[in-house]
Protein backbone atom coordinates (compact mmCIF):
# COMPACT_ATOMS: atom_id res chain seq x y z
CA UNK A 1 0.00 0.00 0.00
CA UNK A 2 2.78 2.35 1.03
CA UNK A 3 4.66 1.43 -2.13
CA UNK A 4 1.61 2.15 -4.18
CA UNK A 5 1.20 5.63 -2.64
CA UNK A 6 4.91 6.23 -3.05
CA UNK A 7 4.70 5.27 -6.72
CA UNK A 8 1.71 7.61 -7.22
CA UNK A 9 3.57 10.52 -5.60
CA UNK A 10 6.62 9.80 -7.70
CA UNK A 11 4.46 9.84 -10.79
CA UNK A 12 2.99 13.21 -9.73
CA UNK A 13 6.46 14.61 -9.12
CA UNK A 14 7.64 13.68 -12.60
CA UNK A 15 7.26 16.50 -15.10
CA UNK A 16 4.17 16.07 -17.20
CA UNK A 17 4.91 15.25 -20.82
CA UNK A 18 4.03 17.99 -23.25
CA UNK A 19 0.51 17.46 -24.62
CA UNK A 20 0.64 15.90 -28.03
CA UNK A 21 -2.29 17.63 -29.62
CA UNK A 22 -2.80 17.51 -33.29
CA UNK A 23 -3.48 20.89 -34.82
CA UNK A 24 -7.16 21.63 -35.38
CA UNK A 25 -9.87 23.97 -34.16
CA UNK A 26 -11.07 21.64 -31.40
CA UNK A 27 -7.62 21.12 -29.96
CA UNK A 28 -6.87 24.79 -30.23
CA UNK A 29 -10.04 25.39 -28.17
CA UNK A 30 -8.80 22.91 -25.55
CA UNK A 31 -5.43 24.67 -25.50
CA UNK A 32 -6.99 28.11 -24.94
CA UNK A 33 -9.26 26.72 -22.20
CA UNK A 34 -6.25 25.13 -20.52
CA UNK A 35 -4.06 28.19 -20.75
CA UNK A 36 -6.72 30.63 -19.52
CA UNK A 37 -8.04 28.15 -16.91
CA UNK A 38 -11.49 28.49 -18.44
CA UNK A 39 -12.33 24.98 -17.27
CA UNK A 40 -12.78 26.55 -13.85
CA UNK A 41 -15.94 28.18 -15.22
CA UNK A 42 -17.56 24.79 -15.75
CA UNK A 43 -18.80 24.64 -12.16
CA UNK A 44 -22.46 23.84 -11.64
CA UNK A 45 -25.18 26.31 -10.74
CA UNK A 46 -28.92 26.08 -10.14
CA UNK A 47 -30.97 26.03 -13.40
CA UNK A 48 -33.15 28.87 -12.10
CA UNK A 49 -30.16 31.21 -12.57
CA UNK A 50 -30.82 31.08 -16.31
CA UNK A 51 -34.14 32.85 -15.92
CA UNK A 52 -34.15 36.51 -16.92
CA UNK A 53 -34.99 37.96 -13.46
CA UNK A 54 -31.86 36.28 -12.12
CA UNK A 55 -29.81 37.89 -14.86
CA UNK A 56 -30.66 41.48 -13.90
CA UNK A 57 -27.41 41.79 -11.94
CA UNK A 58 -25.40 40.43 -14.86
CA UNK A 59 -27.16 42.76 -17.30
CA UNK A 60 -26.38 45.65 -14.98
CA UNK A 61 -22.74 44.62 -15.29
CA UNK A 62 -23.03 44.65 -19.10
CA UNK A 63 -24.27 48.23 -18.79
CA UNK A 64 -21.35 49.08 -16.50
CA UNK A 65 -18.87 47.69 -19.06
CA UNK A 66 -20.54 49.80 -21.76
CA UNK A 67 -20.25 52.84 -19.50
CA UNK A 68 -16.55 52.21 -18.90
CA UNK A 69 -15.73 51.82 -22.61
CA UNK A 70 -17.74 54.83 -23.77
CA UNK A 71 -16.53 56.87 -20.80
CA UNK A 72 -12.86 56.17 -21.55
CA UNK A 73 -13.36 57.16 -25.19
CA UNK A 74 -15.21 60.38 -24.36
CA UNK A 75 -12.72 61.33 -21.68
CA UNK A 76 -10.02 61.67 -24.35
CA UNK A 77 -11.88 64.77 -25.55
CA UNK A 78 -13.30 66.12 -22.29
CA UNK A 79 -11.80 69.21 -20.70
CA UNK A 80 -12.49 69.18 -16.94
CA UNK A 81 -12.09 72.91 -16.35
CA UNK A 82 -15.00 75.22 -15.57
CA UNK A 83 -14.37 77.33 -18.68
CA UNK A 84 -13.64 74.45 -21.05
CA UNK A 85 -16.00 71.67 -19.95
CA UNK A 86 -19.17 72.71 -21.76
CA UNK A 87 -17.38 73.47 -25.02
CA UNK A 88 -15.63 70.12 -24.91
CA UNK A 89 -18.96 68.30 -24.52
CA UNK A 90 -20.31 70.23 -27.52
CA UNK A 91 -17.08 69.30 -29.32
CA UNK A 92 -17.66 65.59 -28.53
CA UNK A 93 -21.20 65.86 -29.87
CA UNK A 94 -20.41 67.80 -33.02
CA UNK A 95 -16.82 67.14 -34.05
CA UNK A 96 -15.65 63.77 -32.70
CA UNK A 97 -16.39 60.95 -35.17
CA UNK A 98 -19.40 59.05 -33.80
CA UNK A 99 -19.05 61.22 -30.69
CA UNK A 100 -22.76 61.99 -30.42
CA UNK A 101 -23.56 58.28 -30.64
CA UNK A 102 -20.93 57.40 -28.04
CA UNK A 103 -22.34 60.01 -25.69
CA UNK A 104 -25.84 58.66 -26.33
CA UNK A 105 -24.62 55.15 -25.60
CA UNK A 106 -23.13 56.41 -22.32
CA UNK A 107 -26.36 58.17 -21.38
CA UNK A 108 -28.64 55.24 -22.22
CA UNK A 109 -26.30 52.74 -20.55
CA UNK A 110 -26.42 54.85 -17.39
CA UNK A 111 -30.22 54.95 -17.63
CA UNK A 112 -30.53 51.19 -18.10
CA UNK A 113 -28.04 50.50 -15.28
CA UNK A 114 -30.06 52.67 -12.93
CA UNK A 115 -33.26 50.83 -13.90
CA UNK A 116 -31.84 47.31 -13.84
CA UNK A 117 -30.03 47.80 -10.54
CA UNK A 118 -33.31 48.85 -8.88
CA UNK A 119 -35.18 45.89 -10.42
CA UNK A 120 -32.37 43.56 -9.32
CA UNK A 121 -32.53 44.95 -5.79
CA UNK A 122 -36.30 44.62 -5.60
CA UNK A 123 -36.18 41.03 -6.87
CA UNK A 124 -33.40 40.05 -4.47
CA UNK A 125 -35.36 41.62 -1.61
CA UNK A 126 -38.50 39.77 -2.69
CA UNK A 127 -36.57 36.48 -2.80
CA UNK A 128 -35.03 37.26 0.63
CA UNK A 129 -31.61 36.49 -0.77
CA UNK A 130 -30.07 38.68 1.93
CA UNK A 131 -30.65 36.03 4.57
CA UNK A 132 -27.73 34.29 6.23
CA UNK A 133 -25.07 33.66 4.92
CA UNK A 134 -25.55 36.25 2.15
CA UNK A 135 -25.72 39.44 4.22
CA UNK A 136 -22.39 40.73 2.89
CA UNK A 137 -23.47 39.97 -0.70
CA UNK A 138 -26.50 42.20 -0.06
CA UNK A 139 -24.43 44.96 1.56
CA UNK A 140 -21.96 44.91 -1.34
CA UNK A 141 -24.95 45.23 -3.69
CA UNK A 142 -26.41 48.17 -1.78
CA UNK A 143 -22.98 49.86 -1.73
CA UNK A 144 -22.84 49.27 -5.50
CA UNK A 145 -26.26 50.90 -5.87
CA UNK A 146 -25.00 53.91 -3.90
CA UNK A 147 -21.80 54.10 -5.97
CA UNK A 148 -23.80 53.97 -9.20
CA UNK A 149 -25.90 56.87 -7.90
CA UNK A 150 -22.74 58.81 -7.09
CA UNK A 151 -21.42 58.12 -10.58
CA UNK A 152 -24.68 59.28 -12.16
CA UNK A 153 -24.58 62.44 -10.07
CA UNK A 154 -20.97 63.34 -10.88
CA UNK A 155 -21.63 62.51 -14.53
CA UNK A 156 -24.53 64.95 -14.70
CA UNK A 157 -22.30 67.68 -13.20
CA UNK A 158 -19.60 67.16 -15.85
CA UNK A 159 -21.91 68.40 -18.63
CA UNK A 160 -21.39 71.90 -17.20
CA UNK A 161 -24.69 73.06 -18.67
CA UNK A 162 -27.39 74.72 -16.57
CA UNK A 163 -28.52 71.37 -15.13
CA UNK A 164 -24.93 70.41 -14.35
CA UNK A 165 -24.24 73.79 -12.80
CA UNK A 166 -27.28 73.44 -10.52
CA UNK A 167 -26.26 69.89 -9.58
CA UNK A 168 -22.84 71.22 -8.65
CA UNK A 169 -24.42 73.97 -6.55
CA UNK A 170 -26.52 71.30 -4.80
CA UNK A 171 -23.41 69.25 -4.08
CA UNK A 172 -21.77 72.27 -2.48
CA UNK A 173 -24.91 73.18 -0.51
CA UNK A 174 -25.32 69.59 0.69
CA UNK A 175 -21.66 69.39 1.64
CA UNK A 176 -21.96 72.56 3.67
CA UNK A 177 -24.96 71.12 5.51
CA UNK A 178 -23.01 68.12 6.77
CA UNK A 179 -20.09 70.21 8.01
CA UNK A 180 -16.58 68.76 8.08
CA UNK A 181 -17.71 65.55 6.38
CA UNK A 182 -18.61 67.47 3.26
CA UNK A 183 -15.47 69.60 3.06
CA UNK A 184 -14.01 67.72 0.04
CA UNK A 185 -17.12 68.68 -1.92
CA UNK A 186 -16.69 72.41 -1.36
CA UNK A 187 -14.54 74.81 -3.39
CA UNK A 188 -12.85 75.85 -0.15
CA UNK A 189 -11.18 72.42 0.13
CA UNK A 190 -8.33 73.58 -2.11
CA UNK A 191 -7.51 76.54 -4.31
CA UNK A 192 -5.27 74.46 -6.55
CA UNK A 193 -8.02 72.58 -8.41
CA UNK A 194 -11.59 73.59 -9.24
CA UNK A 195 -14.40 71.48 -7.79
CA UNK A 196 -15.47 70.43 -11.29
CA UNK A 197 -12.01 68.93 -11.91
CA UNK A 198 -12.16 67.06 -8.61
CA UNK A 199 -15.63 65.71 -9.38
CA UNK A 200 -14.32 64.65 -12.78
CA UNK A 201 -11.52 62.86 -10.99
CA UNK A 202 -14.07 61.13 -8.77
CA UNK A 203 -16.17 60.18 -11.81
CA UNK A 204 -13.34 58.66 -13.84
CA UNK A 205 -11.05 57.19 -11.20
CA UNK A 206 -12.12 57.13 -7.56
CA UNK A 207 -15.71 55.95 -8.00
CA UNK A 208 -14.93 53.40 -10.77
CA UNK A 209 -12.23 51.88 -8.55
CA UNK A 210 -14.74 51.59 -5.69
CA UNK A 211 -17.31 50.23 -8.13
CA UNK A 212 -15.02 47.54 -9.54
CA UNK A 213 -13.83 46.54 -6.07
CA UNK A 214 -17.45 46.12 -4.96
CA UNK A 215 -18.34 44.23 -8.15
CA UNK A 216 -15.38 41.93 -7.44
CA UNK A 217 -16.55 41.32 -3.88
CA UNK A 218 -20.15 40.80 -5.03
CA UNK A 219 -19.10 38.28 -7.71
CA UNK A 220 -16.71 36.49 -5.36
CA UNK A 221 -19.45 35.97 -2.78
CA UNK A 222 -21.96 34.82 -5.40
CA UNK A 223 -19.38 32.37 -6.76
CA UNK A 224 -18.72 30.79 -3.38
CA UNK A 225 -22.04 31.22 -1.59
CA UNK A 226 -24.15 30.70 -4.70
CA UNK A 227 -27.48 32.30 -5.41
CA UNK A 228 -30.45 31.79 -3.13
CA UNK A 229 -32.11 28.74 -4.71
CA UNK A 230 -33.42 25.42 -3.39
CA UNK A 231 -32.81 23.23 -6.40
CA UNK A 232 -29.77 21.09 -7.16
CA UNK A 233 -26.89 22.65 -9.07
CA UNK A 234 -26.97 20.92 -12.42
CA UNK A 235 -26.24 23.53 -15.07
CA UNK A 236 -22.68 24.51 -16.01
CA UNK A 237 -21.92 28.16 -15.34
CA UNK A 238 -20.62 28.50 -18.92
CA UNK A 239 -24.16 27.93 -20.16
CA UNK A 240 -25.35 30.77 -17.92
CA UNK A 241 -22.48 32.93 -19.15
CA UNK A 242 -23.43 32.21 -22.76
CA UNK A 243 -27.05 33.24 -22.15
CA UNK A 244 -25.99 36.31 -20.23
CA UNK A 245 -23.60 37.38 -23.00
CA UNK A 246 -26.38 36.76 -25.52
CA UNK A 247 -28.86 38.92 -23.61
CA UNK A 248 -26.08 41.43 -22.96
CA UNK A 249 -25.37 41.82 -26.67
CA UNK A 250 -29.07 42.26 -27.38
CA UNK A 251 -29.20 44.88 -24.63
CA UNK A 252 -26.19 46.61 -26.17
CA UNK A 253 -27.98 46.64 -29.54
CA UNK A 254 -31.01 48.27 -27.89
CA UNK A 255 -28.77 50.87 -26.24
CA UNK A 256 -27.02 51.53 -29.55
CA UNK A 257 -30.35 51.98 -31.31
CA UNK A 258 -31.63 54.34 -28.63
CA UNK A 259 -28.38 56.31 -28.78
CA UNK A 260 -28.79 56.67 -32.54
CA UNK A 261 -32.48 57.56 -32.52
CA UNK A 262 -32.83 59.51 -29.25
CA UNK A 263 -29.42 61.01 -28.41
CA UNK A 264 -29.31 63.16 -25.27
CA UNK A 265 -29.04 66.90 -25.68
CA UNK A 266 -27.10 69.46 -23.71
CA UNK A 267 -28.33 72.68 -22.14
CA UNK A 268 -26.76 76.09 -22.45
CA UNK A 269 -23.64 76.85 -20.41
CA UNK A 270 -24.49 76.98 -16.72
CA UNK A 271 -25.16 80.21 -14.90
CA UNK A 272 -24.43 80.07 -11.20
CA UNK A 273 -26.81 81.22 -8.53
CA UNK A 274 -30.11 80.31 -10.19
CA UNK A 275 -32.24 77.16 -10.31
CA UNK A 276 -34.32 76.78 -13.44
CA UNK A 277 -33.89 73.08 -14.27
CA UNK A 278 -34.77 69.72 -12.78
CA UNK A 279 -32.14 67.05 -12.19
CA UNK A 280 -31.38 63.88 -14.17
CA UNK A 281 -34.46 61.63 -13.73
CA UNK A 282 -32.89 59.17 -11.20
CA UNK A 283 -32.63 62.09 -8.77
CA UNK A 284 -36.18 63.34 -9.20
CA UNK A 285 -37.33 61.52 -6.02
CA UNK A 286 -34.79 63.57 -4.08
CA UNK A 287 -35.96 66.68 -5.92
CA UNK A 288 -39.52 65.85 -4.85
CA UNK A 289 -38.46 65.69 -1.19
CA UNK A 290 -36.50 68.95 -1.62
CA UNK A 291 -39.69 70.62 -2.87
CA UNK A 292 -41.18 69.83 0.54
CA UNK A 293 -38.27 69.98 2.98
CA UNK A 294 -35.91 72.32 1.21
CA UNK A 295 -32.22 71.59 0.72
CA UNK A 296 -32.19 69.20 3.73
CA UNK A 297 -34.26 66.87 1.56
CA UNK A 298 -31.18 65.98 -0.45
CA UNK A 299 -29.53 64.67 2.71
CA UNK A 300 -32.54 63.07 4.40
CA UNK A 301 -34.12 61.27 1.41
CA UNK A 302 -31.02 59.23 0.45
CA UNK A 303 -30.25 58.66 4.13
CA UNK A 304 -33.66 57.06 4.69
CA UNK A 305 -33.60 54.91 1.52
CA UNK A 306 -30.01 53.69 1.70
CA UNK A 307 -30.14 53.44 5.49
CA UNK A 308 -33.15 51.16 5.22
CA UNK A 309 -31.50 49.04 2.53
CA UNK A 310 -28.35 48.62 4.61
CA UNK A 311 -30.20 47.41 7.69
CA UNK A 312 -32.55 45.01 5.88
CA UNK A 313 -30.48 41.89 6.79
CA UNK A 314 -30.49 43.03 10.42
CA UNK A 315 -34.24 43.63 10.46
CA UNK A 316 -35.09 40.24 8.99
CA UNK A 317 -33.15 37.58 10.85
CA UNK A 318 -35.77 34.87 10.67
CA UNK A 319 -34.34 31.53 9.57
CA UNK A 320 -37.77 30.28 8.62
CA UNK A 321 -37.95 31.25 4.97
CA UNK A 322 -41.67 30.61 4.77
CA UNK A 323 -42.38 33.30 7.34
CA UNK A 324 -41.67 36.71 5.86
CA UNK A 325 -42.07 39.63 8.29
CA UNK A 326 -45.08 41.49 6.96
CA UNK A 327 -44.15 44.79 8.51
CA UNK A 328 -40.83 44.71 6.65
CA UNK A 329 -42.52 44.01 3.33
CA UNK A 330 -45.02 46.81 4.03
CA UNK A 331 -42.22 49.24 4.88
CA UNK A 332 -40.21 48.26 1.80
CA UNK A 333 -43.32 48.54 -0.38
CA UNK A 334 -44.03 51.99 1.03
CA UNK A 335 -40.49 53.13 0.28
CA UNK A 336 -40.70 51.74 -3.25
CA UNK A 337 -43.98 53.56 -3.85
CA UNK A 338 -42.45 56.78 -2.48
CA UNK A 339 -39.35 56.27 -4.66
CA UNK A 340 -41.27 55.67 -7.90
CA UNK A 341 -43.98 58.16 -6.93
CA UNK A 342 -41.30 60.74 -6.13
CA UNK A 343 -39.80 60.34 -9.60
CA UNK A 344 -43.22 60.67 -11.25
CA UNK A 345 -44.06 63.68 -9.05
CA UNK A 346 -40.69 65.20 -9.90
CA UNK A 347 -41.48 65.04 -13.61
CA UNK A 348 -44.68 67.04 -13.22
CA UNK A 349 -43.84 69.15 -10.14
CA UNK A 350 -43.27 72.87 -10.57
CA UNK A 351 -39.67 73.94 -10.76
CA UNK A 352 -38.52 75.40 -7.45
CA UNK A 353 -35.51 77.07 -5.89
CA UNK A 354 -34.08 74.80 -3.16
CA UNK A 355 -30.77 76.33 -2.17
CA UNK A 356 -31.36 78.90 0.52
CA UNK A 357 -34.93 77.65 0.98
CA UNK B 1 27.74 51.59 -45.77
CA UNK B 2 26.62 53.38 -48.89
CA UNK B 3 22.99 52.39 -48.18
CA UNK B 4 23.20 53.70 -44.60
CA UNK B 5 24.61 57.00 -45.76
CA UNK B 6 21.82 57.32 -48.32
CA UNK B 7 19.16 56.55 -45.66
CA UNK B 8 20.62 59.10 -43.26
CA UNK B 9 20.76 61.71 -46.00
CA UNK B 10 17.16 60.98 -46.91
CA UNK B 11 16.02 61.28 -43.30
CA UNK B 12 17.93 64.51 -42.90
CA UNK B 13 16.27 65.83 -46.03
CA UNK B 14 12.81 64.90 -44.77
CA UNK B 15 13.58 66.57 -41.45
CA UNK B 16 14.73 69.69 -43.24
CA UNK B 17 11.49 69.73 -45.23
CA UNK B 18 9.41 69.22 -42.10
CA UNK B 19 11.04 72.23 -40.43
CA UNK B 20 11.26 74.51 -43.42
CA UNK B 21 10.75 77.51 -41.17
CA UNK B 22 12.17 77.95 -37.68
CA UNK B 23 10.04 77.03 -34.68
CA UNK B 24 9.66 80.23 -32.74
CA UNK B 25 8.13 81.28 -29.48
CA UNK B 26 5.40 83.73 -28.56
CA UNK B 27 4.57 85.25 -25.24
CA UNK B 28 1.46 86.97 -23.98
CA UNK B 29 1.59 89.93 -21.64
CA UNK B 30 -1.17 88.19 -19.65
CA UNK B 31 -2.22 84.55 -19.70
CA UNK B 32 -5.78 85.51 -18.78
CA UNK B 33 -7.71 88.12 -20.69
CA UNK B 34 -11.30 89.12 -20.12
CA UNK B 35 -13.87 88.85 -22.89
CA UNK B 36 -13.28 91.59 -25.45
CA UNK B 37 -10.08 92.60 -23.67
CA UNK B 38 -6.73 93.56 -25.10
CA UNK B 39 -4.06 91.08 -26.05
CA UNK B 40 -0.36 91.92 -26.24
CA UNK B 41 1.72 89.34 -28.07
CA UNK B 42 5.49 89.23 -28.58
CA UNK B 43 7.18 86.72 -30.84
CA UNK B 44 10.81 85.66 -31.22
CA UNK B 45 12.98 83.17 -33.08
CA UNK B 46 10.65 83.29 -36.06
CA UNK B 47 11.41 83.63 -39.78
CA UNK B 48 12.99 86.98 -40.54
CA UNK B 49 11.10 89.67 -42.45
CA UNK B 50 8.05 87.52 -43.00
CA UNK B 51 4.32 88.13 -42.73
CA UNK B 52 2.67 85.74 -40.30
CA UNK B 53 -0.94 85.22 -39.34
CA UNK B 54 -2.13 85.09 -35.74
CA UNK B 55 -5.14 82.95 -34.87
CA UNK B 56 -7.14 82.33 -31.71
CA UNK B 57 -8.04 78.63 -31.70
CA UNK B 58 -10.72 77.48 -29.28
CA UNK B 59 -12.38 74.11 -28.78
CA UNK B 60 -15.18 74.91 -31.17
CA UNK B 61 -14.09 77.92 -33.19
CA UNK B 62 -11.03 79.60 -34.67
CA UNK B 63 -10.83 83.39 -34.88
CA UNK B 64 -8.34 85.27 -37.09
CA UNK B 65 -6.56 87.83 -34.92
CA UNK B 66 -4.13 89.82 -37.04
CA UNK B 67 -1.30 89.71 -39.52
CA UNK B 68 2.12 90.65 -38.20
CA UNK B 69 5.48 91.17 -39.88
CA UNK B 70 8.65 90.03 -38.24
CA UNK B 71 11.74 92.21 -38.26
CA UNK B 72 15.27 91.34 -39.35
CA UNK B 73 15.87 89.43 -36.11
CA UNK B 74 12.69 87.35 -36.40
CA UNK B 75 10.73 89.11 -33.66
CA UNK B 76 7.46 91.05 -33.53
CA UNK B 77 5.19 92.75 -31.03
CA UNK B 78 1.48 93.26 -31.57
CA UNK B 79 -1.41 94.65 -29.59
CA UNK B 80 -5.06 94.08 -30.50
CA UNK B 81 -8.50 93.47 -29.04
CA UNK B 82 -9.91 89.97 -28.66
CA UNK B 83 -12.83 89.21 -30.97
CA UNK B 84 -16.06 89.91 -29.12
CA UNK B 85 -17.41 86.57 -30.36
CA UNK B 86 -14.77 84.67 -28.38
CA UNK B 87 -16.56 83.12 -25.39
CA UNK B 88 -15.06 82.20 -22.06
CA UNK B 89 -12.72 79.26 -22.27
CA UNK B 90 -9.31 77.88 -23.04
CA UNK B 91 -7.72 78.99 -26.28
CA UNK B 92 -4.45 78.64 -28.11
CA UNK B 93 -2.90 81.69 -29.74
CA UNK B 94 -1.22 80.37 -32.86
CA UNK B 95 1.30 81.91 -35.25
CA UNK B 96 0.71 80.51 -38.73
CA UNK B 97 3.55 80.62 -41.27
CA UNK B 98 2.83 81.42 -44.94
CA UNK B 99 2.93 77.69 -45.76
CA UNK B 100 0.15 77.02 -43.23
CA UNK B 101 2.34 75.42 -40.59
CA UNK B 102 2.18 76.45 -36.96
CA UNK B 103 5.34 78.43 -36.26
CA UNK B 104 4.62 79.09 -32.58
CA UNK B 105 1.79 78.80 -30.09
CA UNK B 106 0.84 79.53 -26.51
CA UNK B 107 -2.18 79.07 -24.24
CA UNK B 108 -4.69 81.77 -23.33
CA UNK B 109 -7.62 81.76 -20.96
CA UNK B 110 -10.54 84.04 -21.77
CA UNK B 111 -12.32 84.96 -18.56
CA UNK B 112 -15.52 86.82 -17.78
CA UNK B 113 -15.44 90.57 -17.96
CA UNK B 114 -15.83 92.30 -14.62
CA UNK B 115 -19.30 93.50 -15.50
CA UNK B 116 -22.45 93.18 -13.40
CA UNK B 117 -24.11 89.87 -14.16
CA UNK B 118 -27.85 89.54 -13.79
CA UNK B 119 -27.53 86.20 -12.07
CA UNK B 120 -30.50 86.85 -9.84
CA UNK B 121 -32.92 86.80 -12.74
CA UNK B 122 -34.84 83.59 -12.37
CA UNK B 123 -36.82 81.48 -14.80
CA UNK B 124 -40.08 83.14 -13.89
CA UNK B 125 -38.81 86.45 -15.19
CA UNK B 126 -36.98 84.98 -18.18
CA UNK B 127 -38.77 81.79 -19.10
CA UNK B 128 -37.28 81.67 -22.57
CA UNK B 129 -34.01 83.38 -21.79
CA UNK B 130 -30.76 81.81 -22.88
CA UNK B 131 -27.38 81.72 -21.29
CA UNK B 132 -26.00 81.81 -24.82
CA UNK B 133 -28.39 82.13 -27.75
CA UNK B 134 -26.21 80.00 -30.00
CA UNK B 135 -22.77 78.44 -30.01
CA UNK B 136 -21.13 81.78 -30.65
CA UNK B 137 -23.19 84.50 -29.06
CA UNK B 138 -21.96 87.99 -28.63
CA UNK B 139 -19.86 88.04 -25.51
CA UNK B 140 -21.45 91.26 -24.43
CA UNK B 141 -24.86 89.54 -24.01
CA UNK B 142 -26.05 89.45 -20.44
CA UNK B 143 -26.35 85.74 -19.66
CA UNK B 144 -29.67 84.33 -18.50
CA UNK B 145 -30.11 80.83 -17.15
CA UNK B 146 -32.31 78.51 -19.17
CA UNK B 147 -33.66 75.00 -18.90
CA UNK B 148 -33.81 74.71 -22.69
CA UNK B 149 -31.54 72.48 -24.74
CA UNK B 150 -29.00 73.85 -27.19
CA UNK B 151 -29.24 73.08 -30.88
CA UNK B 152 -25.89 71.45 -31.49
CA UNK B 153 -25.06 70.91 -35.17
CA UNK B 154 -24.38 67.19 -35.18
CA UNK B 155 -23.24 65.96 -38.57
CA UNK B 156 -22.94 62.18 -38.56
CA UNK B 157 -21.47 61.11 -41.90
CA UNK B 158 -22.68 58.19 -43.98
CA UNK B 159 -19.65 56.10 -43.10
CA UNK B 160 -20.22 56.78 -39.39
CA UNK B 161 -23.82 55.64 -39.72
CA UNK B 162 -22.56 52.53 -41.51
CA UNK B 163 -20.20 51.72 -38.62
CA UNK B 164 -22.95 52.33 -36.05
CA UNK B 165 -25.37 50.14 -37.99
CA UNK B 166 -22.74 47.40 -38.33
CA UNK B 167 -22.07 47.43 -34.58
CA UNK B 168 -25.80 47.19 -33.81
CA UNK B 169 -26.44 44.42 -36.35
CA UNK B 170 -23.35 42.50 -35.20
CA UNK B 171 -24.55 42.76 -31.58
CA UNK B 172 -27.99 41.42 -32.51
CA UNK B 173 -26.49 38.59 -34.58
CA UNK B 174 -23.94 37.68 -31.90
CA UNK B 175 -26.52 37.82 -29.13
CA UNK B 176 -29.04 35.73 -31.05
CA UNK B 177 -26.38 33.15 -31.96
CA UNK B 178 -25.26 32.79 -28.34
CA UNK B 179 -28.83 32.46 -27.07
CA UNK B 180 -29.65 29.92 -29.76
CA UNK B 181 -26.57 27.89 -28.82
CA UNK B 182 -27.36 28.15 -25.11
CA UNK B 183 -30.95 27.01 -25.65
CA UNK B 184 -29.80 24.02 -27.69
CA UNK B 185 -27.31 22.84 -25.08
CA UNK B 186 -28.74 20.70 -22.25
CA UNK B 187 -29.52 22.65 -19.09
Amino acid sequence: MADHVHAERAAEARPHPAPTLTPGPEHRDVGIKERLALNELEYRIAPVANRLPYMLGGLTFVGIITLIFTGVLMDQFYNPTPVGAHDSVVYIMSRVPMGNWLRGLHYWAATIVLVSVVLHLVYVFWRRSYLRPREVTWWAGVALFLTIFALAFTGSVLRADQEGSEALAHAVAGAQLVGALGTPLTPAFTRSAPLLARLHNAHVSLLPIVLLALVGLHFWLIRYLGIHAHEPKTVPFTNHLRRLTGFGLLLFAILGTLAAIVPPGIGFPGIEGVEVTKPFWPFLWIYAVENTLGIWGMILAPLVLFGFLFIVPLLDRSYDESRRPRWLVTLAGLLLVLYVGGIVYGVFAPQMQHIGM
Amino acid sequence: MRRSTFTLALLAGISALAYAHPKGTIRLARKEVSVGGELVVTGAQLSKNETLRLQLRGTLETFPLAEVRTDASGTFRARFALPVEARLGNYTVVVVAPDGDVAAQTELLVIAAAAPVAADSGAAEHPAGHAMPNTSPAATDIPHASAEMMEVPVATTGSEWAVILTIIVASVAGGAALLFRALRSPS
